[in-house]
C-alpha cells in the first residue's frame, strides 16, 4: 500500500497530508493522555506488532507478495484515534531508510494505513461483537477486513492521480484495485488468522 | 536480564523468518511494484517529480533491512509482552 515518492502530483499530496494532519495531531494528543500511557507496554506491543507486519514480504497464490498491515490489532485495544501517530513512526522510518513510501506521499499512505484502516477495523470488530461474534472471531474478520479496507483506500487514492481516459477515476479504481486483490486478498485472510 | 533474553529471541526469529520468507519472494513482484506499473500504463507520460530523500539502498541489501525492521519490531513486541505479563500478577494482588 506504500505509494512510492514522486507518484502523486503535488495537489494530491498536499491534498491528503492536509487531510491526515488532523488526525495525526489528534492521534499524538490521545498517545499522551493517560488512560493510553499507563497501558505504555500494550501500546508497544502493537507498535512493534506494526513494524514486524509491515515488513513482511508475504508470498501470494498470484505470483506476486504483498505484506500485512497489522493495524487492527492497536485500532481494538486503544480506539482508532491512537493509530495514525504510530502508523506514522512506521511510514516514516520506511520512507527515510528502505525508500519505501515516501515523504511527498507520507499524507496519503498515512491516510490509508493510519485513518482507513484502523477505523474500518474498530467499526467492523464493534458490529460482529454486536452481532454476537466471539472477540477472537470479531478480532480476525476486523484485521482481514481492515487489511482490505487499506489497498482500497490506495486503489481510490492512485486512481484518483491516474484516471483512466475511458472509463475515468472509478474505471482506475477497479484496475488498481485487481492488481492488489488477487495479491492482497489471502494475505488479509491470513492476517486474520 | 529477562527481558533483554525474550526480546533477543524475538529478533532472532523474526530475522530467521524473513530471510526465509525474502528467499521464497525474490522472485515475486510487490503490490507496490505492479501498481507503479499500472500507473505507467495509464500515464504513460508522466514521470515522478521527486527522488526519495532518505537512504536508497542496494536491491540486495534491501531485504537486509526490511529483516532488520522486522527485527527490531519482533524484539519491542516481545519485551513489551514479556513486561505486560510480569505486570498482570502484580495489578492482580
Amino acid at each position: 500500500m506504500h505509494i512510492a515518492e514522486g507518484y502523486l502530483p503535488l495537489a494530491h499530496c498536499v491534498l491528503w497530508s492536509a487531510a491526515s494532519l488532523p488526525f495525526v495531531i489528534d492521534s499524538t494528543q490521545q498517545l499522551g493522555e493517560t488512560p493510553v500511557r499507563s497501558r505504555r507496554f500494550e501500546l508497544a506491543a502493537t507498535g512493534g506488532l506494526l513494524l514486524l507486519l509491515t515488513a513482511l514480504k508475504i508470498p501470494s497464490v498470484a505470483g506476486s507478495s504483498s505484506h500485512p498491515t497489522g493495524v487492527a490489532l492497536a485500532a481494538i485495544l486503544f480506539g482508532p484515534r491512537a493509530v495514525p501517530g504510530l502508523a506514522m513512526v512506521v511510514l516514516l522510518l520506511q520512507a527515510l531508510l528502505l525508500a519505501h513510501g515516501g515523504i511527498t506521499t507520507l499524507g496519503a499512505n498515512l491516510f490509508s494505513l493510519g485513518v482507513c484502516g484502523p477505523f474500518a477495523a474498530w467499526l467492523i470488530y464493534r458490529a460482529a461483537i454486536r452481532l454476537g461474534a466471539k472477540p477472537a472471531w470479531a478480532c480476525g474478520v476486523a484485521a482481514a477486513l481492515s487489511s482490505l479496507a487499506v489497498y482500497s483506500a490506495t486503489s481510490l487514492q492512485l486512481a484518483m492521480a491516474y484516471p483512466d481516459p475511458v472509463s475515468g477515476v472509478l474505471g482506475s479504481a477497479g484496475k488498481f484495485g485487481a492488481v492488489f486483490a488477487w495479491t492482497q486478498i489471502p494475505v488479509a485472510i491470513t492476517e486474520g488468522f | 536480564m529477562n527481558s533483554v533474553r525474550a526480546a533477543f529471541l524475538g529478533a532472532i526469529a523474526a530475522l530467521a523468518f524473513v530471510v526465509l520468507l525474502g528467499q521464497s519472494t525474490a522472485d515475486r513482484i510487490g503490490t507496490d511494484t505492479a501498481a507503479v506499473e499500472v500507473a505507467g500504463q495509464l500515464k504513460p507520460e508522466y514521470q515522478p517529480w521527486v527522488k526519495p530523500v532518505g537512504l536508497i539502498p542496494e536491491p540486495s541489501h534491501e531485504r537486509a533491512l526490511f529483516a532488520l525492521q522486522a527485527s527490531c519490531g519482533a524484539a519491542l513486541f516481545s519485551f513489551a509482552v514479556w513486561r505486560h505479563r510480569r505486570k498482570l500478577p502484580r495489578n492482580r494482588s
